[in-house]
Formats: structure tokens, sequence, C-alpha cells
């Protein structure tokens, strides 16, 4: 494996227009994902997650507000005018959908949409090829009967055949970068794994960057190698899977750990953080987190902590040293 | 399921719905007070008792009313409508006349109106809140609220009278004699007989009539279709198509329009339908010789089988055009199946 970086994304900030003026949603972000590898992008609904991976994309409304810098491939990704990443955007880029049930077009056949993906990037092939290509893809994903599929509308195709045919097009131009918006979530849980094992069968097939948004950590276990915890716009803890999992720096990854129910062990009252986390309008002073916090100290209420070396990882805490030892357990695979 | 056999199956189902629509008319002529023969006899004949008693036996008046009922009826199976009292001509005859010239109206009209309606409710959708946005929610508001009679005379008055780019009322040139009709639509018959003049000279005179009953109709089409598409373009399947790399016009004509246009399509049945016995305003205005201006005259005149011929028509021409927009759906809708 090459450690050649993919995406290099530094100091993201994105900020929506909203009535009471411009309000920052994503705050100084920064990640890199190699190629080949599995990122994952954790947090809870409204952390900034599924807003980072659609500004690189290119599908944020016009009217938001843009800064830093994502490389990828060599270029930059956030510019004035989006016109550069058209060419990227579904040939080396792609992005699957939370929701299969929505991500398709009800009014146009599923081959024809995969096909489309083809067509858009490769003007100069014949139909017949595009449509050989597009069946190909749609067994690749393991939807059976391609060629009598093919024709068929998505109210025909149950979630899971639908989430298959959101991964053929992602996949259609072999990408070098698949963003995947928590990919599993409106799935059955029997599905759901079927999905994931083929997305990592492509990408390791492929050498595929995968940055997989999700606020399951039993996914993240299974799938990444390296983990991203965002909260409130921001990331708070950063590194491999491993030592984030085994030694959890920063109080909130702590808190999302603990919530997780445990295979083995006794069974107990799962651990819950208390609160709520704070809407973008209205953020505490100093550290985000600091509210909720079970560690607070009186300097995270008036110091935002950046994001430094802890360990052989990163956590944006004060006291991320100095936190008590954190218990050794299971990890969920 | 076979096209033709579900066209067929609702063709079959007209005729009992047809019969509804005759029975209620039938019992809303009786009801009215008003004796027909006022409209039969001149005023100074209806004290002659030998004249009235011809007259009634001469229409059917002296039967009593269920017998004229299933009369009516008997006849109309055979496609006999009754003749007219006033114009003394068979009410089928009048409305086949009549026809042509309303339908050359009114999908004029409802052509203007759909397209204009569909193109500008896509682009003021795409650029909301922009300047042009608040122009075509206001030159749609117009159109919608400002009478037709008022519209009529005021562009008439505009581009025939001051300008001179337009003819004035009526289909055709006072000097000017229509061929013999193939459909009776004047621009399409000369466009068939090649009379290349007289297609030019029809469609100057359909142009006018055919903006100002266009233009009412065209803000109800372009406000629904700007609505469900600011709907369309915030689903996923738009972000999806972005993702893949589509362009803004991809984007927007191959998968928003489409998705789009599904409600519009009801909007545009029903006008059509309505149009057809009720651009009386605008028939009125430009003197236009249709089905809407017949049904004022008949009325006026208490021509009860010129009356009841033009509801049966109506009636028909609804139950028609929502076999059309039912078909025209499962075209569009692949979720949706004829059954």
């Amino acid at each position: 494996m090459t450690s050649e970086n993919l995406l290099d994304v530094r100091d993201l900030t994105i900020a929506f227009r909203t009535p009471r003026g411009y309000v920052e949603a994503v705050r100084g972000v920064d990640f890199v994902i190699r190629r080949g590898e599995v990122m994952s992008l954790v947090g809870e609904s409204g952390s900034g997650k599924s807003v980072t991976m659609r500004a690189l994309m290119g599908l944020l409304p016009e009217t938001t507000r843009i800064s830093g810098s994502a490389r990828f491939l060599g270029q930059e990704l956030i510019q004035k005018s989006g016109r550069g990443v058209h060419g990227l955007r579904g040939a080396r880029m792609s992005m699957i959908f939370q929701d299969p049930m929505t991500a398709l077009n009800p009014v146009m056949a599923i081959g024809a949409q995969v096909a489309e993906a083809i067509r858009i990037h490769n003007r100069s092939i014949s139909r017949q090829e595009v449509r050989d290509r597009a069946v190909k893809l749609l067994r690749d994903v393991a939807i059976p009967f391609p060629e009598q599929r093919f024709d068929q509308y998505p109210h025909q195709f149950s979630g899971g055949m639908r989430q298959r045919v959101v991964i053929a097009m992602a996949i259609a131009n072999r990408p070098d970068l698949i963003i995947a918006d928590e990919p599993t979530t409106a799935l059955d849980v029997t599905v759901q794994a079927q999905i994931l094992e083929l997305l990592r069968n492509l990408c390791a097939e492929y050498h595929v960057g995968l940055a997989l948004i999700t606020h399951d950590l039993g996914v993240v276990a299974g799938m990444a190698q390296s983990i991203s915890v965002m909260y409130a716009g921001a990331i708070v803890e950063r590194g491999s899977v491993e030592e984030v999992f085994y030694n959890p720096s920063h109080p909130y990854t702590r808190g999302l750990l603990g919530a997780l129910p445990h295979l083995t062990g006794r069974i107990e009252r799962l651990v819950d953080i208390g609160g709520n986390p704070p809407t973008i309008f209205a953020l505490p002073e100093g550290c985000a987190f600091s509210p909720r916090c079970a560690f607070v100290q009186p300097r995270c209420r008036v110091e935002r902590p950046l994001l430094r070396q802890v360990r052989s990882a990163y956590a944006a805490c004060h006291f991320a040293e100095t936190l008590p030892a954190y218990p050794v357990q299971e990890m969920q695979a | 399921m076979n096209i033709y056999r579900y066209i067929f199956r609702r063709l079959a189902g007209l005729p009992p719905l047809l019969l509804g629509v005759l029975t209620i008319a039938f019992l809303l002529s009786q009801v009215s007070q008003v004796d027909p023969l006022n409209s039969i006899l001149p005023e100074r004949m209806l004290s002659n008792p030998a004249a009235v008693a011809a007259a009634k036996a001469r229409w059917g008046l002296d039967k009593s009313p269920l017998t004229q009922y299933f009369v009516y009826l008997q006849n109309v199976a055979t496609g006999d409508l009754g003749v007219s009292f006033r114009t003394k001509r068979p009410v089928a005859r009048d409305l086949m006349q009549r026809l042509p010239a309303t339908l050359e109206l009114v999908v004029a009209a409802l052509l203007f109106g759909s397209v204009l309606g569909v193109a500008t409710g896509v682009v003021a959708a795409r650029f909301r809140d922009s300047v042009f946005d608040h122009a075509v929610r206001l030159f749609a508001l117009f159109g919608s609220s400002i009478p037709v009679f008022w519209s009529g005379l005021v562009f008439l008055s505009i581009f025939s009278v001051q300008l001179g780019w337009t003819p004035g009322p009526g289909r055709l040139g006072s000097r000017t004699a229509a061929g013999p009709p193939i459909t009776g639509l004047h621009t399409i018959d000369s466009l068939i007989q090649g009379n290349w003049p007289m297609f030019f000279e029809a469609l100057s005179h359909l142009i006018l009539p055919a903006i100002v009953l266009g233009w009412s109709v065209m803000g109800i089409i372009s406000r629904l279709v700007r609505g469900s598409m600011l709907d369309v373009l915030s689903q996923d399947y738009i972000a999806m198509a972005k993702a893949k790399g589509a362009g803004g016009l991809r984007v927007l004509l191959r998968h928003a329009l489409p998705n789009a246009l599904i409600p519009a399509i009801t909007v545009i049945g029903y006008s059509f339908a309505y149009l057809l016995t009720g651009a009386v305003l605008t028939e009125t205005i430009f003197s236009w010789p249709g089905i809407g201006s017949y049904a004022v005259e008949s009325a006026r005149a208490l021509d009860y089988p010129a009356i009841m011929g033009v509801t049966m028509l109506g009636g028909a021409a609804f139950l028609l055009t929502n076999l059309v927009t039912d078909i025209a759906y499962a075209i569009v809708d692949p979720k949706i199946k004829l059954q």
C-alpha cells in the first residue's frame, strides 16, 4: 500500500447563509485520506460530517461560504467557482448516499441511471458498449439477472438492491475516492452486513480510498483503518482506529465508546453522554464539549482547545494527558 | 396491461357517465320555470291556442316529462341531439360546425400557456428569489387575475387597432372564404392544402385570442411547476445526479423536470376540458364562432336542445381528457400502472 495522500483537507470552514446571518457548520477541519485507505468520520447528527463531505463533492448550495483547502489528486477542490471540480466529480471521486429509497431518480430506468454515470465522463463510446458496461457493473454489485433488471425502475427494487445500484454508479468510472454517507443506516441489519462487505471488497479490489461517514462505531471497527471524531463542526480526535478505540484521549470519544454495548462482559446499563450537542447557532465559549464534559476545568470554558498530538493520535482537549486511564476494552468487529 | 384494452375499457365506461350527465341536465331543465314555448313561438302567437298546440305537438312538448326523457335518450343513442329551437337545425350539426373553431383556439392557447408556463416555472425555480423569479410571479399573477374580457379588449386595441400587427376579430378576414373543411381547423387545413397565404391569415387571427386565453392558464402552470421543481430539486436523487458529474442543464431538464411535470399534467388536462366550453368571453370578444359563444347564445334563447347538447359535449370532453391525462401519467411515471 502506498502512503500517497489522496485527499488532503486543511482548515476547512463552511458557513451557511441563514436569516440570522452566516453560521459556521464546520470550523477548521483537517484530515488526510491515503490511497486505498478507509477513513471513517464519526459523530452525532449535526456534527458536520455530511456537510464536510458534501462540500468536497460540490453539493452545497451556491450561497454557502467555504474556506480552507482540500487537495485531491493534486487539484484544489475549494475554488471560487466550482468549475474545476466538475470533471473530477463522478469520475475520480464519487458518492454513495444514505437513503437508497430517495437517491435514485424514480422516473428513470435503473440501467439508464447507471449508464448515465459512464456516459457523462466518456462520450466517445457506443451505446451498446455503455449498456454492456452498465450491465457488468450491476453484476459486479451482485444484482441478480442484471440484463432483465436493466430496464426496471427504482420502485421495483428493494432498499438493499437500490443501494447496490447506487454503489454501481459510484464505482462506474473506477474512482480514486468514494465518499459513503451513512451507506447502511437506512437498511435492514442483515442487508447492512452484505452492503458493507460489498463495499469492503470493491475498495480492496480497486484500491479505492473510502471516506465512510457513520455514527455506527461497530461499522468503523469492521471497516476503517483511521478515524476522525467530529463534534460541533470540528474534529475532536483523530488517529488509527486501534489507537482511538483502545486509548481514546478525548472525553467525547470516551463517551461515544462508553455508550456501546459490549459483547463480552457483564450486561449493565449503557452509559450515555449527558445533555445534548450544542446548536451551531449558540456554541459555548471555549471547548464546545465543555458543558457536557465530566472532566471539565475552568480553562475549558474560556479557551478553545486545538487538535494536537497526544500519544500516537491527535486530540482537541487541554487535559488529554491527565485524564484518568481509560479501561481497556474489547473491540467490536 | 395492454394499453389498447385499457383505452377500450375506459371508453366503454363513458356512456353510463354521459347518461348521468344527461339525466341531471334534463332534470334541471324540468325544474326551470321557463316555458320553452317562449323561445319557440313569437310573442304574439303565444295567445293563439291553435298555434301553441301545433308547436307543442311538433316539438313533443305535449308528452309527459318521462316520455320526453326517454324519447330524448333514444334519439341521443342514435346520434340525434334534436333540433335547435333557435337555429332550427340539428344540434349535432351545429356543434360539429362550432367545435373545430374552439378546438383550434383552445389547443393554441394551451400550447402557448403550457410551454411558457413550464419554461418560466423551471427558470424561476432554478433562480429562486432572483429578479426573474419575481417578474414571473407578477406576470403569472396578472395572467390569472386580469379578466379575459378586459385583457382581450386591451390587446385588440393595442395590437390590432394602434399597432396594426394583428388583424381584428374573427377566424379569417371578411373577404377570405374558408376552403372545404378537412379538419375544420383553418391552420391545419391550409397546411394540408399547401395554401400558405391562407395559413398565415388563419394564424394571424388565431394568435391574439390564443395569447389572451393562454395567459390566463399560464399563470397557474408556471406557479405549479415552480413549486414542484423546488421540491424536486431538494431531493437526494438530484444531489446524486450532480455527484455523478451531470451538468446543471442536464440535472434540470433530464432529472428534475420529468418529476416536476407530473402534477402539471392534471392542471393542463383540466384546463383543456374547462376551456372547451368555458372560453365564452374570449370567443365573444374575438367574434370566434366556437362552442362557448354557441352556449351563451343558446342559453339566452332558452334553446333547450342546444343547451343539452353543449352540456353533453362538455361532459364528454371532461371524461375524455381524464382518460388522456391518466394515460399521460402512466407514460411519465413508471410507478403508475394502467389497470
